[in-house]
């Protein structure tokens, strides 16, 4: 009877749906467009800008070794974890790939202190206020993303080269790319060719180029952040 | 995180996710609903990954049923959340979804799906998602002794139904039966 019993447990088990290519395909989309999501959602503004910050900051000639050091002062490179004010107006882009098309990431503009580099109040204001309609109006077209993500791992290596590596990157120097996913990549990019752009554009016109940078960050529709759950729920 | 545990996470999570999938088929009414459940598994489960358990493949694959015992549990009692993440899974999984058998294995799973909800769980664990005793006492966060005698009560409930079930019927019981079965 136990053996009958047995089969005939096995055999009661609901029919599943056929494991076909499609669901097969859906379930590694849906494994690695989770961690893309999570990721974005987790960074938020932080992590990622600071890392924009520092080659930016390579790019502008500030000095890598002084923002890693954490003498610019930065809300990334004083408390990563703290957020920070990311006022408007945004930019919204279509430049995330691998996350479904409810999710879109904005850039904006934000004021920076170097103190190396004092900015003055009313030249401080003038930059933000270009900044900011320099990046609603910025045409993300004209960006060649490939060029952009060449561009960015180079200055990223050279970052992790001067600064030390990641804790969490564990390659040879050789090929160290940043701990992202594609569109952390792409989305990092995008975000260091606007500012290249912008400090291009600040300085062409006279204004401060030490006073503004352009931050990012992911906005998601129809998708809840894993983080505002209730302590209460799903937790084992 | 390390670099390589995140790749061994990443690759657990793909190992998986054909079985998590099942293992919500198995208890929800729709396919939808499960590709919803197995995408908010997911996102769980990178919440928190700090928690993963580096090396052992089958402790991961303990760990990652838990989350899903758990987010199924809250399925009944919490407002279901649609992602946008489960959108393709959900149509791909409704297409391939069989049309509803009327095999005599429904009346097995009918006595199954009747046990006390002690029993049920255990019993569904064991013989429809291909556990151990011990592993599906570790899933449902129970004693491994409390989970034997709960399954040796289970398998006595339901060798007592299909007993039942086999009895000779009455004419008027017979015209009823395949009602029954749906």
């Amino acid at each position: 009877m136990d053996q009958e019993l047995d089969d005939l447990l096995r055999a009661s088990s609901p029919t599943l749906a056929e494991r076909t290519d499609d669901v097969q395909r859906d379930l590694d989309r849906l494994v690695s467009e989770t961690e893309t999501a999570v990721s974005l959602r987790k960074r938020r503004a932080t992590r990622r800008v600071g890392l924009i910050g520092l080659a930016v900051s390579s790019v502008l000639g500030l000095g890598v070794t002084a923002s890693a050091a954490g003498l610019v002062d930065t809300p990334w490179t004083t408390n990563p974890e703290k957020p920070f004010p990311f006022p408007g107006p945004f930019l919204h882009a279509d430049v995330l790939q691998h996350v479904g098309t409810d999710c879109k990431y904005v850039y904006a503009a934000s004021d920076v202190k170097d103190p190396k580099h004092p900015v003055g109040k009313n030249d401080r204001y003038r930059a933000l206020e270009h900044a900011r309609q320099f990046v609603l109006d910025f045409d993300i077209s004209t960006i060649s993303v490939p060029d952009a993500e060449r561009r960015y791992l180079i200055e990223y290596s050279r970052w992790a080269a001067s600064a030390g590596t990641p804790p969490d990157v564990q390659v040879p120097s050789s090929q160290l790319t940043p701990d992202g996913s594609p569109d952390d990549i792409r989305t990092a990019a995008v975000q260091m060719e606007m500012d290249r752009r912008l400090q291009a554009d600040l300085k062409a016109r006279g204004l401060s180029t030490h006073a503004v940078t352009v931050m990012g960050r992911p906005e998601c529709e129809n998708f809840y952040d894993p983080q505002d759950l209730h302590p209460d729920e799903i937790l084992p | 995180m390390k670099a390589h545990e995140r790749a061994a996470f990443r690759a657990a999570m793909r190992n998986t996710s054909s079985d998590l999938l099942a293992y919500f088929e198995r208890r929800v009414r729709s396919a939808e609903d499960a590709a919803d459940l197995l995408s908010e598994t997911m996102l769980q489960a990178w919440r928190r990954v700090d928690a993963f358990p580096v090396g052992d493949d089958t402790r991961q694959r303990m760990w990652l049923f838990t989350i899903a015992a758990n987010v199924l549990a809250n399925h009944s009692r919490s407002k279901r959340r649609r992602t946008a993440l489960a959108d393709r899974l959900r149509s791909s999984v409704a297409a391939a979804s069989p049309h509803p058998d009327f095999t005599e294995a429904n009346a097995v799973r009918d006595a199954v799906l009747r046990l006390h909800d002690a029993h049920r769980e255990l019993v569904m664990l064991i013989h429809w998602d291909g556990f151990t005793i011990l592993e599906a006492a570790h899933v449902l966060g129970m004693n491994p002794s409390t989970a034997r005698s709960r399954y040796a009560a289970a398998r006595d409930v339901l060798r007592q139904t299909l007993k039942e079930s086999a009895t000779p019927h009455s004419a008027d019981d017979g015209a009823a039966a395949p009602q029954r079965r749906r």
